[in-house]
C-alpha cells in the first residue's frame, strides 16, 4: 500500500513549482520568436505574455500555500539532467 | 512583412513543451493532496488552494504542450516556404522571368523580363508566356498555403490564450 503523502514532501513539491515557474520565466523573456506576418507576431507574443502571466501566479500562489504548510524545506534533491534539454542563459530545474 | 525565423519559433516551441513536461510532472505530485489524500494539518483554505494549483497546473501543462506543438510546426512551415520560396525564384530566373523577390511579400513577384522579345520567334515567346503563366500558379498557391498556416497558428494560439487567461483568472 502506498504510503501517504507527508507535508514536507508537500511543500517540497509547491517549492520546486514556483522555481520552475520562475526559471520558465526567465527563458521565455529572453526568447523571440519570430513570426512573420505583424498579426501573427502580434498573437504569438500575445500568447507568450499569458504564458508568462499564468506562470507568475501560480509561482505566487504556489508560494502563499507553501507558507500556509509552515515546514522549512530541506535542500531540494537534483534532478536528473535531460536528454537535449535547455541550454539557456538559467539552469531550467534547481 | 518580416519572414520568420524557424529557428526562433522552434527555440520558443522548445521550451514551451519542456515547461509542460514540468507541468504534468507537478500535476501528478499534488494530486493525492489536492484530493485530499495525506495526512497533514492544512486548513480548509489551503487544501481548496492546493486543488486550484492542481487544476491551473493541468491546464496550463495542456495549453502550452499545444502551444509548443503549434510553434513547433509554424517552424517546420516556415523553413518549407522559404525553400519553395527560394526554389520559385531560381526557376524563374532560369527561364529568363524577372523576378521581385523582396521580404515584404510571401512569394516572390514574377514578370516578363522587359525588352525587346522576340517577335521574329513566336513559339519562344508563347513558352515564355506558359512558364509564366505555370510559375504563377505556382505562386499562388504557395501563398494560399502560407496565408492557410499562419491562420491556423493563430486561430490556435488565440484559443490558448483565452484558456491561460481562465487558468490565471481562477488564481486571482
Amino acid at each position: 500500500m502506498p504510503q501517504p503523502q507527508r507535508p514536507l514532501d508537500l511543500g517540497v513539491v509547491l517549492d520546486r513549482l514556483a522555481d520552475r515557474c520562475d526559471v520558465a520565466v526567465d527563458a521565455l523573456l529572453v526568447t523571440v520568436p519570430v513570426a512573420g506576418e505583424s498579426q501573427t507576431q502580434a498573437i504569438v507574443d500575445g500568447y507568450l505574455d499569458q504564458v508568462l502571466d499564468t506562470l507568475r501566479m501560480v509561482a505566487a500562489i504556489g508560494r502563499e500555500t507553501r507558507a500556509c504548510l509552515g515546514e522549512v524545506p530541506p535542500a531540494l534533491p537534483a534532478e536528473p539532467a535531460r536528454a537535449g534539454g535547455w541550454s539557456g542563459p538559467a539552469q531550467w530545474s534547481r | 512583412m518580416t519572414s520568420a525565423d524557424p529557428a526562433s519559433l522552434a527555440d520558443a516551441a522548445r521550451i514551451l513543451r519542456r515547461l509542460a513536461d514540468d507541468f504534468a510532472e507537478s500535476t501528478e505530485a499534488l494530486r493525492p493532496a489536492s484530493r485530499g489524500a495525506i495526512r497533514s494539518g492544512a486548513s480548509a483554505g489551503t487544501r481548496a488552494d492546493l486543488r486550484r494549483i492542481t487544476a491551473a497546473c493541468e491546464a496550463t501543462a495542456a495549453a502550452v504542450r499545444d502551444g509548443g506543438a503549434a510553434l513547433h510546426h509554424a517552424a517546420y512551415a516556415a523553413a518549407d516556404h522559404a525553400h519553395a520560396r527560394s526554389a520559385l525564384a531560381d526557376d524563374a530566373r532560369a527561364v529568363g522571368l524577372a523576378v521581385a523577390d523582396t521580404p515584404h511579400e510571401s512569394t516572390p513577384r514574377l514578370t516578363l523580363a522587359p525588352g525587346i522579345a522576340g517577335i521574329a520567334d513566336p513559339d519562344q515567346v508563347a513558352a515564355r508566356a506558359s512558364v509564366l503563366v505555370e510559375l504563377t500558379e505556382r505562386r499562388r498557391s504557395l501563398a494560399e498555403e502560407h496565408r492557410s498556416q499562419q491562420a491556423a497558428l493563430r486561430d490556435r494560439l488565440s484559443e490558448l490564450t483565452v484558456t491561460l487567461a481562465d487558468v490565471a483568472r481562477t488564481l486571482r
